[in-house]
């Protein structure tokens, strides 16, 4: 378990997205990212006196509930987490506390985006949201309170891979022409082939079980060319999960992804037909390789009526997805109105038509 | 100088001889069966006056309880209008006539009138007012009446005589503005925008979605088709035969109008039938 210190005064240190550093939030100085892990390294290899019994881990599973308890170094709290969480905050002394355990070795993430939005932009992005919505209930906006807001970087599955494809449709074009007794109609038919490779970079698939798939693929796209080699210090002050569904479990997702668009890329060089019917083909996946990184996700949580209500920005490019309620009366109105005022016009329109 | 004097003069015996007649003349609306109120009487007569006058053919409109047994109620008809009506030497005019007793009704046309008011403009009369009849709306129907021998007869005289070659424009026309077809066109349309804007409008509230492909993760210019190959199979010829012009008619009329002898001699069209 790591905590980030201040080398300054002591106080525990965030991740600042806007300076991309470290920032003590206390007394406002800023350290390159790798200054801090030199620091702590040379810090931990530093020989200390030990004049300590062997004692048991820190970590204790007291139940089999799954959940695991810390201790935590700067106020002595116990920390409670679940097996999956890499990075928290102490409920006590809200320091934030890294559990590195969690991140090294096979659980290693091999890349980072870090937070480029701060948590004020997340307010505001909700703001925005649920503005200018017709059909959204008027008194929601006043009365959605935030109950949560979290930054959290997101385990995601990256897959690379090279897709071959060959597919056969059926396809026809269609003839007409007449003579003065009938219509005449030609249909011919084509067997038609295609075969064509397709490369994918870096498809994301969810990694973590607590968040919702859709809400997820709903945040993409990131832009990857900011991503960095992964390093602890980017999780101070952050929420962060290690991966809990296995790349085996997520290579599904991304094979109907990668079939489903090399599919359509191959039916787009298809033309000059009436109709084109795919009759089979096959996709096969080469060179295929697998990446582990964090994503930054804000996550909110609202209520309102009882109900809960999840909305989730990219961390990266602020972009802002939730699902909101539906005004049952105001749906209701918009659409008779509506109705009313088109079936008017048409009618206008058609009785100015007759008259002339 | 001499030429007005003479033009003058002829409108002025032309317009006398023309007030003598009206007013030598019966009512245009005699009501014997009793169907229309005085109002009705008196807006009905004040109309067939207009157009009649307008257009010097009689434009009448005749009820009667019976006909007494002697004549049928074509007959009859007829012989009320050679007694009553007609302008000029060929008696130009229309007479409709609604017999309760027997609840027929007969439209005759004389002279001037059988030229413009053909077989297939009588039974676009017909479509247009027997329903009406039916109702027991016998001033509408009456009204209708009016208001298309008008139409034909200005259609007539402006060169074009109203007939198997047209479209039924002028029922359908009329009808249209307040056709029950128009008002179900207008409102399945307004239905379906309706639908469609608030849809769209719904749909901004739901964002969370799974993303359908991958192709935001395609690398560039990776796409390669090392394979094609379109081959002809074979073909399907259909043919349906076309439909013969002119489009059929849902009633058969060769065109004009059809004439018979009344009993005295004098040359009738018309239609009739039971409502």
């Amino acid at each position: 378990m790591i905590e980030y210190k201040c080398p300054c005064c002591g106080g525990a240190i965030e991740f600042s997205p806007t300076s991309q550093k470290l920032k003590c939030p206390y007394c406002d100085t800023e350290f390159e990212t790798n200054t801090l892990i030199e620091l702590s390294q040379s810090d931990s290899a530093q020989a200390q006196d030990d004049m300590t019994w062997s004692e048991p881990s820190k970590e204790v599973i007291p139940d089999d509930s799954g959940l695991l308890s810390f201790i935590c170094n700067s106020c002595g709290g116990e920390i409670i987490t679940d097996e999956n969480t890499a990075a928290t905050k102490c409920p006590y002394c809200s320091n934030p506390v890294v559990m590195t355990g969690r991140l090294s070795g096979a659980l290693k993430p091999d890349y980072i985006i870090p937070f480029k939005l701060d948590k004020n932009a997340a307010m505001d992005a909700l703001r925005r949201h649920v503005s200018n919505k017709r059909l959204l209930p008027k008194v929601f906006k006043d009365e959605n309170h935030i109950k949560e807001i979290k930054g959290i970087y997101v385990p995601f599955w990256l897959f690379d891979a090279e897709a071959d494809a060959d597919v056969n449709y059926t396809a026809t074009r269609v003839r007409a022409w007449s003579d003065t007794r009938f219509n005449y109609t030609e249909t011919s038919y084509y067997s038609v082939a295609r075969s064509a490779s397709v490369g994918f970079e870096r498809i994301p698939v969810d990694g973590s079980s607590k968040m919702p798939d859709d809400l997820m693929e709903s945040l993409e796209p990131y832009d990857f060319t900011q991503a960095v080699d992964f390093n602890t210090a980017y999780l101070a002050g952050y929420l962060a999960d290690k991966y809990d569904v296995s790349s085996d479990d997520s290579k599904q997702r991304a094979n109907e992804r990668i079939k489903s668009t090399t599919k359509q890329e191959i039916r787009n060089t298809v033309h000059g037909y009436a109709t084109v019917i795919e009759s089979g083909g096959s996709v096969r996946l080469k060179n295929s390789s697998l990446k582990y990184a964090l994503y930054p996700v804000w996550h909110l949580t609202t209520d309102w009526n009882g109900q809960k209500y999840t909305f989730a920005m990219n961390g990266q490019t602020g972009k802002f997805v939730g699902d909101l309620p539906v005004d049952k009366s105001a749906y209701t109105k918009w659409l008779l109105g509506v109705a009313a005022i088109a079936s008017a016009a048409a009618f206008a329109a058609l009785t100015l038509f007759s008259l002339i | 100088m001499i030429k007005r004097i003479v033009l003058i003069c002829t409108a002025v015996i032309i317009a006398s001889v023309m007030c003598l007649t009206v007013f030598a003349k019966t009512p245009r609306v005699v009501d014997n069966a009793g169907l229309l109120t005085s109002s009705e009487l008196r807006e009905l007569q004040s109309l067939l006056d207009e157009i009649s006058e307008r257009h010097l053919v009689d434009v009448a409109v005749l009820t009667e309880n019976g006909t007494g047994g002697f004549m049928s109620t074509r007959e009859y008809a007829e012989y009320f209008f050679e007694q009553n009506y007609g302008y000029g030497d060929e008696l130009d005019g229309v007479i409709f006539f609604v017999n309760m007793s027997e609840r027929e009704w007969h439209i005759a046309t004389s002279g001037y009138a059988i030229t413009a008011i053909t077989d297939y403009g009588l039974a676009e009369i017909e479509d247009e007012t027997v329903g009406y009849l039916s109702a027991g709306q016998y001033y509408r129907a009456f009204e209708k009446y009016a208001d298309m021998c008008d139409e034909f007869i200005t259609s007539a005289k402006s060169g074009h005589i109203y007939d198997v070659y047209d479209e039924p424009s002028y029922g359908v026309r009329r009808r249209s503005i307040f056709s029950m077809s128009n008002v179900i066109i207008s409102l399945v349309f307004g239905c379906i925008v309706s639908l469609i804007t608030v849809s769209s409008m719904k749909s901004q509230l739901k964002t969370v979605r799974m993303q359908p492909n991958a192709s935001a993760y395609e690398r560039k210019n990776s796409f390669n088709v090392t394979n094609s190959r379109d081959i002809y199979l074979y073909r399907r010829v259909s043919k349906t035969p076309r439909p013969q012009d002119p489009p059929p008619q849902s009633r058969s009329f060769s065109g004009g109008s059809t004439t018979h002898m009344s009993s005295s001699g004098h040359s009738f069209g018309g239609r009739g039938g039971k409502f």
